[in-house]
């Protein structure tokens, strides 16, 4: 058991100084510059290096480096086998070296300095603990990089995906189009309900992989930075896009609400889509003649978009269970109306993303009012577009 | 004398129904599968609108065939080119997370229409930018 430090409470302060700096930042590299940094100065040392042990297990890979480092990659020995298996080994030779584990579950290696005088046996202590909180730090950093990586890895693929999936549907559906509008012959009864038939069949098809992409984008957000947006201001372009429908179904859809400024913090897509969603679902499932309003306003430090529908309502037993993926209920399903059950399931992917919440409440025949609440962001005013 | 329009996607359904849209409308047609051909057919071909997918070569390629274009540069090869109404067709606008062009409040194409193609759209949308261009 190694002496303690006689100065224990310089030794702490040191400790706990060096154990805030290496913790504070993910990016493993400058875990690594703080870790040799900081064992130079503590040890008033003329080098500093960390070891990882290399991934064929037989070799040590110099890692980070000030002052020393003998050679980028070394052989295994004796001396660093017993310090990988938690040893701590003092070299007295022409310059002494002092080396303490480092060991986390995605780092093995070690830490070592080379001070201008004989290792102290209450150095040992010192060393041992902030290879401790080294390794400590750079398991977090390695773990992060790791997770924004596979994060990254995902986005590449269901940006490829989105590509690959779409393009044979929409070009077929391109084609189907130009020949159910006559555009090269006219079709008879039979071809044209047949053709009619494979269209919306392409339809049904492209609006699941579109819904499926949403969902998989809404929750792999890695690329995406947030930015400052006018809810308001996203509702109304929202609201633009289901006038026609609206029309064409005798729907009055309405926008209320005061003009002041609601900034939030999201995606100018994932915002877009959380109303498009709600908006585009409270038009489709309200009966011909009937309402559609979007309510914007403001609650102390809460931007609160309701969107009210006059339409068939949701089953109360079936209200807990929107928002799972490819839920949809008893009445939407006999309704006859198109859905894939994962619209809802982005949203609260999506809301849940910005830090808001979903609220719905529903009565049978009568409606549904869908409250999303977002944090309003500052007071200052938006960039001018 | 008909207008002449140039599309170019590597796609050759959607070219082809892009195709047989315009010629119904009486529009002369001519196609290129990549942006590289299509550079050099908006040369050869001197088209009065261009038609452009996004992803051919790269995921970029058609936004990048168009900053080509419309390149403001004095000794820009395109300088010629630089007014020809460009419609960009997509079907990756709204999930693509990145901005393609050098500030994002500029997009070097007159019009976005969601792919698939449907004559609804795409006649409008060629006529509206034609008249505008030789009004």
């Amino acid at each position: 058991m190694p002496d303690l430090p006689t100065a224990l409470p310089e030794a702490w302060s040191a400790l706990y100084e060096a154990a805030a700096v290496f913790h504070s930042t993910l990016v493993s590299a400058k875990v690594l510059e703080s870790i040799v940094e900081h064992a130079l100065r503590a040890f008033s040392a003329d080098g500093a290096a960390v070891y990882r042990l290399d991934t064929d297990g037989k070799s040590l890979v110099c890692v980070a480096t000030l002052g020393f480092c003998s050679s980028t990659t070394a052989p295994l020995d004796d001396i660093h086998r017993a310090v990988l298996s938690g040893e701590f080994a003092r070299i007295e030779g022409s310059s002494s070296l002092a080396c303490a584990p480092l060991s986390a579950d995605n780092f093995i290696g070690m830490l070592c300095v080379c001070p201008h005088t004989c290792v102290q046996q209450s150095a040992e202590w010192h060393l041992r603990e902030l290879a401790e909180q080294a390794a400590s730090a750079l398991s977090h950093a390695l773990h992060y990089e790791a997770l924004l990586k596979s994060d990254q890895q995902r986005t590449e693929f269901v940006h490829v995906v989105t590509h690959e999936l779409r393009s044979p549907v929409v070009g077929a559906q391109s084609l189907l189009r130009v020949l159910l509008q006559g555009l090269i012959g006219e079709l008879t009864p039979q071809q044209h309900d047949i053709l009619n038939r494979l269209s919306r069949r392409m339809d049904s098809l492209l609006s699941l992989i579109n819904d499926l992409l949403a969902l998989a984008a809404a929750r792999t957000r890695a690329d995406q930075p947030l930015e400052r947006l006018d809810l308001a201001a996203v509702a109304r372009e929202s609201a633009d896009v289901f006038v026609y429908d609206a029309k064409e179904k005798a729907v009055a859809l309405d926008i209320q609400g005061d003009d002041q400024l609601m900034p939030v913090r999201a995606t100018h897509e994932g915002l877009r889509r959380i109303l498009d969603n709600l908006v585009g679902n409270a038009v489709k499932y309200t009966p011909n003649g009937g309402n559609v309003t979007v309510h914007i306003t403001r609650r102390e430090d809460q931007a609160i978009i309701q969107v009210t529908d006059s339409g068939i309502g949701i089953p109360r037993e079936a209200l807990e269970r929107i928002g799972e993926t490819f839920f949809r209920a008893s009445n939407a399903q006999s309704s006859g109306i198109m859905g894939t059950g994962l619209g809802l399931a982005t949203v609260k992917a999506l809301v849940d993303g910005f830090d808001g919440s979903l609220e719905i409440t529903s009565e049978i025949g009568k409606g549904s009012t869908f409250t999303v609440c977002l944090p309003i962001n500052g007071s200052e005013p938006l960039p001018s577009p | 004398m008909a207008y002449k329009i140039l599309i170019i996607d590597d796609d050759p359904d959607i070219a082809l129904a892009s195709r047989l849209i315009l010629e119904s409308a009486g529009y002369q047609v001519v196609e290129a599968r990549s942006s590289v051909e299509g550079l050099a057919a908006v040369k050869s071909e001197k088209p009065n609108l261009i038609i452009l997918d996004v992803m051919m070569e790269s995921a970029t390629a058609g936004f990048q065939t168009a900053l080509a274009l419309r390149s403001p540069e004095e000794d820009s090869e395109y300088k010629d080119y630089r007014t020809i109404p460009i419609v960009m067709l997509t079907a990756v606008h709204e999930t693509m997370p990145y901005r393609f062009a050098p500030d994002e409040n500029y997009l070097p194409v007159d019009v976005f229409l969601d792919k698939p193609v449907d004559a609804g759209k795409l006649l409008p949308a060629v006529e509206k930018l034609l008249t505008e261009q030789h009004a």
